[in-house]
């Protein structure tokens, strides 16, 4: 027993010397080696970071990484930033997570003394659309205000990503006095806050002509409202209309002069000679759905008669409203447009209801759900009862259109279709918010 | 010959396979890792196996265990550094995976249930057998998969985009793992009766 003990220790002491002493041994020949290699490889990717700092900063002489020397705010996204060695300005090297599986976005951009983009590569993790050169290429000359940046349609969340990987690089220059941001212009920042003064607003659609004192006109991407900015002598303001006539005017007030920071608030019965011109110019534009709306009931209520457009009071959903009458009673017919903020698309739902505000006919001209082949990710979808779903409406009013019966498990939720459920939920929301409107409210 | 048909087919293959499947699966993404694997495999088993045999002798009956697991682990040491100084690509590609064949299984089988007790020549044939085994595992189905995933092949592209995702690359790989799995468990099982009809 014992002499077994004695045999396993020293067998296992002569393993672990011998084991020892050829590693050393092997380690003569491949430590240097294993060194060698490492210190290339380090100063491979130096040249590669290098190369990529000359790239977005085309002619400088070389680069000091600062860092370290610098204030980054956590969560910024800010990586690096590097100083151009003869003063030139500077490269930062940033990142945005993007999507549900927070892909990133990560540039690098070269900014020079004035503030200007010089140079941007930009690198995007795969799960989203391929961005087109045409973005990155938009934010050469671009001072912190991103203003005339490019957003790419079908690759907004990585195009977002990158605005905003760019916006906190540029805000960490500023933050570190390295240089002072440049002051956003009351257009830009009534843009950015559009969102706030109009919830609907997603996304602009097209961009319209420009017409007397209106020298900017757009629609939002449902084409529920025209955005106008209007020149009134030296002071800018900016409208919403429908193509009813309903005009929201807004007035622009500085509110911090060395940030140039602007706050907007409703001021129509100020401007009255704008809100009438703004109306006017609506009037002439191309984009009412009335006709539609009317096509759509003629197909729908045989022998339908004595329309009359309906004003709509209200910014919203509701693109256009008529009244007609068929077979002796009084109906009212709504085209609501809601957006899919998911992916920004666009739902066209015809709602018709009675005098009594009870719905009579609700039909969609394609559902969120079909507009991306969703059938194939969720069965259920494709043997879905749509117009079963939207008969389902038939007779109810605006007390049914509640928060929980388009939730899961409840009447109106088609399951697997959340968004197309809210979107419904919305659109039928729009019509009862005008019919209420235009029956006084007392409804 | 005999008893080399029976040491080969010890036990059952089919339940080394699985042993091994850890890094067999790890390793059969790409041919250059699938390469690199099956020469540390070899390198390891074999020399586990004959310093196991040489020192039969004189390792006491209890003391197997840690006198392999010391033996295995340097050998291993070994070979990781070689490979990092002369095999870069396949050492990155492996990653923790050539490190964790010193507490891998099939070097323990080799050593416990054949060198333990057979001389040199017969070692390094059944260990050289055991290897090859495991290299055609892990080459195989990265012969399949790196062309099909990326289009290439060692770095050759052979002209088309890669057709299928990596997730079913994993598949794939288990896919012939179990081909392999079966095939070895109906030659084993007939190949044992035989061997006991005799």
């Amino acid at each position: 027993m014992k002499r077994d003990l004695f045999k396993t220790v020293v067998l296992m002491v002569s393993i672990v010397l011998v084991t020892i002493g050829s590693s050393l041994l092997l380690n003569l020949v491949t430590g240097p080696k294993i060194e060698a290699d490492k210190a290339y490889r380090e100063e491979l990717a130096a040249q590669q970071a290098a190369g990529d700092l000359l790239k977005a900063f085309p002619g400088a002489t070389g680069f000091e990484d600062i860092t370290a020397t610098l204030v980054i705010a956590e969560g910024s996204g800010v990586i690096a930033v590097h100083k151009e060695t003869s003063d030139k300005g500077y490269v930062f090297i940033a990142e945005s997570k993007f999507g549900m599986m927070a892909n990133n976005a990560k540039v690098t951009v070269g900014v020079d003394r004035e503030g200007k983009i010089v140079g941007i590569l930009v690198s995007i993790q795969q799960g989203d659309y391929p961005v087109n050169d045409s973005i990155p290429n938009s934010y050469i000359g671009q001072d912190s205000t991103l203003a005339g940046v490019e957003m790419q349609a079908k690759a907004t969340h990585s195009s977002t990503a990158i605005k905003n990987a760019v916006a906190a690089g540029f805000e960490t220059l500023a933050a570190n006095d390295l240089m002072k941001a440049a002051m956003k212009s009351v257009e830009q920042q009534f843009e950015e806050n559009l969102v706030t003064i109009y919830p609907n607003f997603v996304k602009k659609g097209q961009d319209l002509t420009a017409s007397a004192n209106i020298y900017t006109a757009y629609t939002t991407f449902n084409d529920s409202v025209v955005v106008c900015y209007v020149n009134v002598g030296e002071e800018k303001v900016f409208a919403l209309a429908n193509t009813s006539g309903a005009v929201n005017v807004y007035k622009a007030t500085l509110v911090d002069a060395e940030k140039g920071t602007y706050e907007f608030a409703e001021a129509t019965s100020e401007y009255a000679t704008v809100a009438e011109e703004v109306r006017t110019y609506v009037a002439t534009l191309s984009i009412s759905k009335y006709d539609t709306l009317v096509a759509e009931i003629e197909t729908l209520f045989t022998g339908a008669t004595d329309f009359a457009k309906q004003t709509i009071s209200t910014l919203g959903d509701c693109l256009d409203a008529v009244s007609f009458t068929h077979n002796g009673a009084t109906y009212y017919g709504f085209y609501t447009r809601p957006v899919n903020t998911f992916d920004n698309s666009a739902m066209d739902i015809l709602v018709v209801l009675d005098s009594e505000g009870k719905i009579v006919k609700v039909t969609v001209k394609e559902f969120f759900i079909n507009q991306h082949g969703f059938e194939y990710v969720v069965p259920s979808i494709g043997t879905f009862d749509k117009v079963g779903y939207l008969d389902g409406f038939v007779g109810t009013g605006s007390d049914s259109i509640t928060e929980e019966s388009f939730t899961s498990g409840n009447a109106f939720y088609i399951t697997g279709a959340t968004k197309t459920s809210l979107g419904i939920k919305a659109g039928l929301s729009a019509a009862f918010e005008v019919y209420n409107s235009l029956q006084g409210g007392n409804n | 010959m005999k008893n080399l048909r029976k040491y080969f087919l010890r036990g059952s293959l089919s339940h080394l396979l699985p042993l091994g499947a850890g890094f067999a699966m790890a390793s059969s993404k790409s041919l250059e890792a699938a390469l690199g694997m099956s020469l540390a495999v070899t390198v390891v088993t074999v020399i586990s196996a004959i310093i196991v045999s040489a020192l039969r002798k004189v390792t006491p009956e209890k003391a197997h265990l840690p006198i392999y697991v010391l033996i295995v682990t340097g050998v291993t040491t070994l070979v990781c550094m070689l490979m990092e100084a002369y095999w870069y690509d396949a050492y990155i590609a492996l990653g923790v995976h050539v490190a964790a064949l010193a507490v891998s299984a099939v070097p323990y089988r080799d050593a416990e249930e054949l060198a333990s007790e057979n001389g040199e020549a017969k070692t390094i044939i059944c260990s050289l057998v055991t290897s090859a085994l495991f290299a055609v595992i892990m080459i195989v189905p990265a012969l399949l998969i790196e062309p099909l995933t990326s289009g290439s092949i060692l770095g050759f592209n052979l002209g088309f985009e890669g057709i299928i995702t990596n997730v079913a690359g994993i598949f794939m790989r288990y896919v012939v793992l179990a081909i392999l799995v079966a095939v070895m468990r109906k030659i084993g099982h007939k190949t044992c009766k035989e061997l006991e009809a005799e």
